[in-house]
């Protein structure tokens, strides 16, 4: 920087000025500077007019465009603890909160639960009693099955003819069993005879109680398809 | 009664032991030598403290001052000088700047201006005025002064940015100070 001699103005350092007061200035440039400053009275009237301006806009910026301080809020506690009564304090005791009341009531529940698995609750006496349910079915079922596959059915005796064995219903035996008879003839009367006594069979149900295991003594009364199409068979001969 | 005197007939009834005169002076240009200290040191509590360095010093020398020069001037030189102290002090002994600092707890500080109730409203008012003088510029002088105080850009960037010479970008800025400083002296005295 040329530094000028003192003059009446500012010796021609305005651009000196500024870039001094931004602290823009080298390191050797800052040092002639302010030793012109102890010499010039004139560039110190002017650096000081310059530098108020200066402070001018700078507080203008720090006061209306800095951000704001964040607030620091103090919350008073009051440290100082209501008196409890004894009563209060005692309840206090059972005051658990909820999860450890769950878990609680789920550990006697399963301990409860073991007590009696281990005392035979459930292993011998409750499966004994379910044991015992078939056997309680099975008295009350007749000794003998109702029909096998030999047996015929009975028939009514307000019918003249005898009814035809029906076939197994079960479903189970279905392959096995043999196909119906195929009957050859029969008159219609015969065969209304034999619809007539098959209704009142339906009607008249086994007197057992069905099981589960007793299809091979249930007899299927239900009509079939082979029967009627052995009664077309009839009919056209 | 002192406000309508000058700055000479104040150091002259200060001389005779009139306290309230000279501290009509401090009163009056506190604020330009707090602003000339700031622009040396760029630290405000460093600038506070070579101003009121800087009127304890002018109290002290109040015989010498022979009224060649006027008053300003002579408080400028002396805040001159304070600050080179300053700075020289802190760059030589750097290290015992803070211990210092701390040693120094006794010393009797000044309340900050902005604290001081009745400077509040003349702060306000003056950032009235300062917003309006801004305003008031034209717009390649206002322009760099808001890049360069509000946007913190160097002089290069400035004149990367608007794309004009380096000195050009310098010589805007103290046109642009100058005019304020036009516009801010035809406030009253304690507001400017």
């Amino acid at each position: 920087m040329q530094m000028i001699n003192k003059t009446k103005d500012n010796c021609g350092n305005g651009d000196a000025f500024v870039a001094y007061l931004y602290g823009e200035l080298p390191l050797n440039d800052r040092e002639r500077f302010e030793d012109h400053l102890l010499d010039c009275t004139a560039c110190t009237d002017e650096f000081a007019s310059v530098a108020d301006s200066r402070y001018s806009v700078y507080e203008w910026r720090k006061l209306d465009f800095d951000p704001l301080e964040t607030p620091v809020f103090q919350i008073p506690y009051n440290e100082a603890k209501a008196s409890i009564g004894w009563f209060e304090a005692f309840k206090g005791i059972f005051a658990i909160g909820p999860r450890l009341a769950t878990a609680g009531a789920f550990a006697v529940l399963i301990a409860v639960a073991g007590f009696a698995f281990i005392n035979g609750g459930f292993g011998s006496g409750e499966l004994a009693k379910i044991d015992e349910v078939p056997a309680v079915v099975d008295n009350s079922l007749p000794s003998e099955p109702i029909r096998t596959e030999s047996a015929t059915v009975e028939p009514n005796t307000d019918t003249p003819e005898p009814i035809v064995p029906l076939p197994e219903s079960n479903e189970f035996a279905k392959t096995e069993e043999p196909a119906a008879p195929r009957r050859k003839s029969v008159s219609p009367k015969r065969r209304a005879a034999t619809v007539v006594a098959r209704n009142v069979q339906q009607v008249q149900a086994p007197d057992t109680v069905p099981r589960l295991n007793d299809f091979d003594d249930v007899t299927d009364t239900s009509l079939r398809l082979s029967d009627l199409v052995a009664d077309i068979g009839s009919l056209d001969d | 009664m002192y406000r309508d005197l000058s700055d000479e007939q104040l150091v002259a009834m200060s001389v005779s032991n009139d306290q309230e005169a000279f501290g009509e002076i401090v009163r009056r240009w506190d604020r330009k030598i707090f602003a000339l200290c700031f622009g040396m040191l760029t630290r405000e509590d460093e600038a506070r403290d070579a101003a009121q360095e800087t009127f304890i010093a002018a109290f002290r020398n109040l015989k010498n001052f022979r009224g060649e020069a006027k008053v300003s001037s002579w408080l400028h030189r002396i805040a001159v000088n304070q600050c080179l102290t300053t700075k020289r002090r802190k760059r030589t002994r750097s290290e015992e700047y803070l211990d210092e600092e701390t040693n120094e707890q006794e010393r009797v500080f000044l309340a900050p201006d902005n604290l001081v109730p009745s400077n509040i409203a003349e702060q306000g008012e003056r950032l009235v005025i300062v917003r309006q003088a801004v305003s008031s510029l034209p717009i390649d002088l206002r322009q760099v002064v808001v890049m360069k105080e509000f946007e913190d850009m160097t002089f290069q960037e400035i004149s990367d940015t608007l794309d004009v010479p380096l000195s050009t970008v310098k010589s805007r800025l103290y046109t642009a100070l100058k005019q304020l400083r036009a516009k801010l002296e035809r406030l009253p005295m304690e507001v400017a």
